[in-house]
């Protein structure tokens, strides 16, 4: 028995590709949370233990943010909360995408971030979806921690990732998976609409708050574009008219 | 409470956030508006993590910024309050920022 043939599947498959490449830049970030998470106080097991149990990057910044800002550990808790609301939004696009079973369900849950999210849903084929969730959810895991670490222990002298000129990576990684689907019209549609309400949304509410303010957006429009065109396959799927 | 037991408290409701969605049953994702939402939502939440790590922390600091550089003098101490970035990659940048600003 040879892996051959398995090995090269996943060397064409782009959301393997795009996984890894996602992991790479966004992991090596680790190195500033894990830097600035000791200046704020906190130790290197706990900076550790953040990246390793909370991991969402958003939330473990809020949190450190807090404490060393001088807030109290119930103020970086709620901020850290509020910021991971998303995530509850990622886990039923997940869940209805990937349908996991058994022990697959709460490992699913926990590789749910922004990056394993966007990486399975920018997939149009289920094989597709599922290798891109497993790529970049394992791939960021895996080097966030490294990184952190080392950020933790090394600290300032390993100096900054934003002059090693990969800051604009993960930013190129997410527009390369929104591309694609451009090309048709229904979602450029609610791309536009989605990107105008959190530009306009940033300034006045707190962060992790214009994503959701663009879901609900995204989700009404979908359903308007569906009631004007229904699908044959789900029409037939509901007594509801369509 | 300790800053251990504050740390594993936030790492919990955090990891509940996200398992929340995974425990909702299959005839609830079985409704064909969830089918649409969800095949339709994946564009629009890429735009918006593209637009807020792109522009949005830029935006509001920029804003922020701009009565400190008409009145001069030392930077002003690291505000932790307004953590406006949201993906990995701007909130590394600002942390980076304030890092620096702390340090040099």
């Amino acid at each position: 028995v040879t892996l051959q043939p398995a090995a090269d599947a996943l060397r064409a498959s782009p959301a393997v590709r795009m996984g890894l490449s996602i992991a790479a830049a966004v992991g090596v970030y680790g190195v500033s949370f894990g830097a600035l998470s000791v200046t704020a106080g906190l130790s290197v097991p706990q900076t550790c233990a953040l990246s390793a149990l909370m991991f969402t990057g958003g939330s473990q910044f809020a949190f450190i943010g807090v404490v060393g800002g001088g807030g109290t550990l119930a103020a970086a808790t709620t901020a850290a909360s509020l910021l991971g609301v998303r995530n509850a939004l990622y886990g039923v696009q997940l869940n209805a995408m990937l349908r996991p079973r058994g022990w697959r369900r709460p490992v699913h849950a926990h590789l749910t971030i922004d990056e394993s999210m966007a990486t399975a849903g920018a997939q149009d084929d289920p094989v597709e979806q599922r290798r891109g969730f497993w790529t970049a959810g394992v791939g960021v895991w895996l080097l966030w921690n490294l990184f952190t670490l080392v950020g933790a222990v090394v600290g300032s002298s390993i100096g900054d990732p934003a002059a090693w000129g990969l800051d604009g990576a993960a930013v190129a990684a997410f527009l390369g998976l929104l591309w694609p689907r451009l090309r048709a019209r229904d979602p450029l549609v609610v791309a536009v609409a989605a990107a105008f309400v959190t530009l306009v949304a940033v300034p006045f509410v707190p962060a992790g708050v214009p994503i959701i303010i663009a879901a609900a957006v995204s989700a009404a429009i979908a359903v308007a574009q569906h009631r004007g065109r229904p699908a044959p396959r789900e029409a037939g799927m509901s007594g509801r008219p369509a | 409470m300790s800053l251990w037991g504050w740390v594993v408290a936030a790492c919990g409701i955090a990891y509940a956030t996200k398992l929340a969605g995974y425990l909702l049953p299959d005839a609830w994702l079985d409704r064909p508006w969830v089918a649409t939402v969800s095949s339709g939502m994946p564009a629009g939440l890429l735009a918006s993590l593209v637009g807020v790590n792109t522009l949005g922390s830029g935006v509001s600091r920029v804003v922020d910024a701009l009565p400190r550089l008409a009145v001069g003098g030392p930077p002003p101490r690291p505000d932790y309050s307004g953590w406006r970035p949201m993906g990995p990659t701007s909130e590394a940048r600002y942390s980076c920022e304030l890092y620096r600003s702390r340090v040099v």
